[in-house]
């Protein structure tokens, strides 16, 4: 796993080539009764499950913005996350799990920024939308999968985007 | 969900779903009416001035051929406040008074709650004004939908209410004021909006029945029903909220064998008694 351009026939635990194949993809919406809205996203065996709750007013009226709507992600990872991981397989004695994915604080402001630059978020001045992401599986390309998730989350709560943003 | 839709009301080409960034100029140009295109939810025009429009909202596209308005048909759960809408409140808690009025602030389900003054009732003044308990069940109008401050509703007839008699509040009789009674059901905005299409095939099918009921749909989700018994009362909610993701078929032989069965249970019990 770490360094693709060793051999030509170099393959990844999966049996995919190098060449860029994507894993099979599937996407799940409406998943969650309470929440606005709610997609469960796979990609291969990573799969994030993300909640929408919004728009609602925030907490303190002082966090409010007048003119648009203020998006807050807050990223979990569950305990067994890891453990199907490809990562471990098959792999050398060196534990450098590039591939290991803890969510931080940059990866949240990440998906906020993106997110931000997507949502029509002056269709909906003093309020917050809350998304909650929730790593099932984390098995590489998590921050995509992520991402992913939270965007149909927010079509499945019927938020209006003005695109899609897409990552791999 | 069951809803009878007139032939000339439906679009007539392909149904097509849209994600937002769609571009559906073509489409909504180029379709040839004697009206300008109007743009309803989940449409909006391009921002640099260009006559693009694109789609805001993941549903399906359709064309309401009498005033050519395109929008976007989504299902959410989440309201979001428009003026004019007929929706249903709870009266959290005097928020405070005005002069002679007292404010209520009414929880309506949207980001914010709304506030309701007690002289926006039909023939109140400040001697002879409602006075509500926290919570209380309020069907009111929507006069302002809060982009700026918190919503307002109110308990008076207002613009779209054309033709419906005005009676004082006192009376319980008008359009608008507190709802009595009955139970309150969370349900989607579509079928919410399904619900108050005239040719709804649920409400017929109960009203078929010969069953004796009162309903009243807030478009902000939240339907209201009231019958004589209160097996009837659960009997019609279990429909409404089944119906959602019914064929109209299958609707009406769901309401048939929901009220042959609570029907003959009454009989039971009531031989045993």
């Amino acid at each position: 796993m770490k360094s693709p351009t060793a051999h030509k026939t170099h393959r990844r635990p999966d049996g995919r080539s190098s060449g860029g194949t994507l894993r099979p993809l599937a996407c799940e919406m409406s998943c969650l009764q309470r929440a606005d809205g709610s997609a469960l996203w796979k990609a291969g065996s990573t799969s994030v499950l993300a909640a929408v709750y919004g728009p609602v007013a925030p907490r303190q009226s002082s966090k409010e913005n007048s003119s648009k709507a203020l998006i807050t992600v807050l990223c979990k990872q569950t305990q067994t996350a890891g453990e199907h991981s490809s990562a471990q397989k098959g792999s050398s004695a060196s534990i450098n799990n590039e591939e290991w994915f803890e969510p931080s604080s940059s990866s949240s402001s990440f998906l906020v920024d993106m997110i931000s630059a997507c949502v029509k978020t002056e269709a909906y001045p003093r309020t917050v939308i809350q998304i909650v992401l929730s790593i099932i599986q984390a098995d590489g390309s998590v921050l995509a999968c992520a991402l992913h998730a939270a965007v149909a989350a927010l079509l499945d709560a019927g938020i209006m985007m003005n695109c899609l943003p897409v990552a791999t | 969900g069951g809803v009878l839709t007139m032939a000339a009301s439906t679009t007539m080409v392909q149904p097509k779903v849209v994600l937002p960034g769609d571009d559906v100029t073509n489409i909504v140009l180029e379709t040839k009416h004697k009206m300008k295109p109007k743009l309803g939810t989940g449409l909006s025009r391009g921002s640099s001035g260009d006559k693009k429009i694109f789609a805001t909202m993941a549903g399906r596209l359709e064309h309401r051929r009498s005033n050519n308005t395109w929008f976007v048909l989504h299902n959410a759960k989440r309201y979001i406040p428009a003026i004019e809408d007929r929706v249903l409140g709870v009266v959290e808690d005097r928020a405070g008074s005005d002069g002679g009025a007292d404010i209520y602030r009414v929880n309506i389900g949207g980001p914010h709650p709304a506030m309701l003054s007690s002289l926006a009732f039909e023939g109140a003044t400040k001697r002879n004004k409602p006075q509500f308990d926290s919570g209380t069940l309020i069907y009111a109008r929507l006069i302002s939908d809060g982009i700026i401050m918190d919503p307002a509703l109110s308990c008076q007839n207002g613009p779209l209410d054309v033709g419906v008699p005005q009676k004082d509040w006192m009376t319980n009789e008008g359009a608008y004021g507190e709802l009595r009674g009955g139970t309150v059901r969370k349900i989607s905005l579509g079928l919410a909006r399904e619900l108050l299409h005239p040719n709804c095939v649920v409400l017929t099918e109960l009203e078929n029945r010969k069953l004796a009921f009162e309903v009243c749909v807030g478009v902000n989700g939240w339907v209201w029903v009231h019958s004589e018994r209160p097996e009837y009362t659960i009997l019609i909610t279990n429909a409404i909220v089944n119906s959602e993701v019914m064929t109209v078929e299958q609707v009406r032989a769901m309401v048939k064998a929901l009220v042959d069965t609570v029907q003959k249970q009454l009989q039971d019990d009531g031989d045993d008694e």
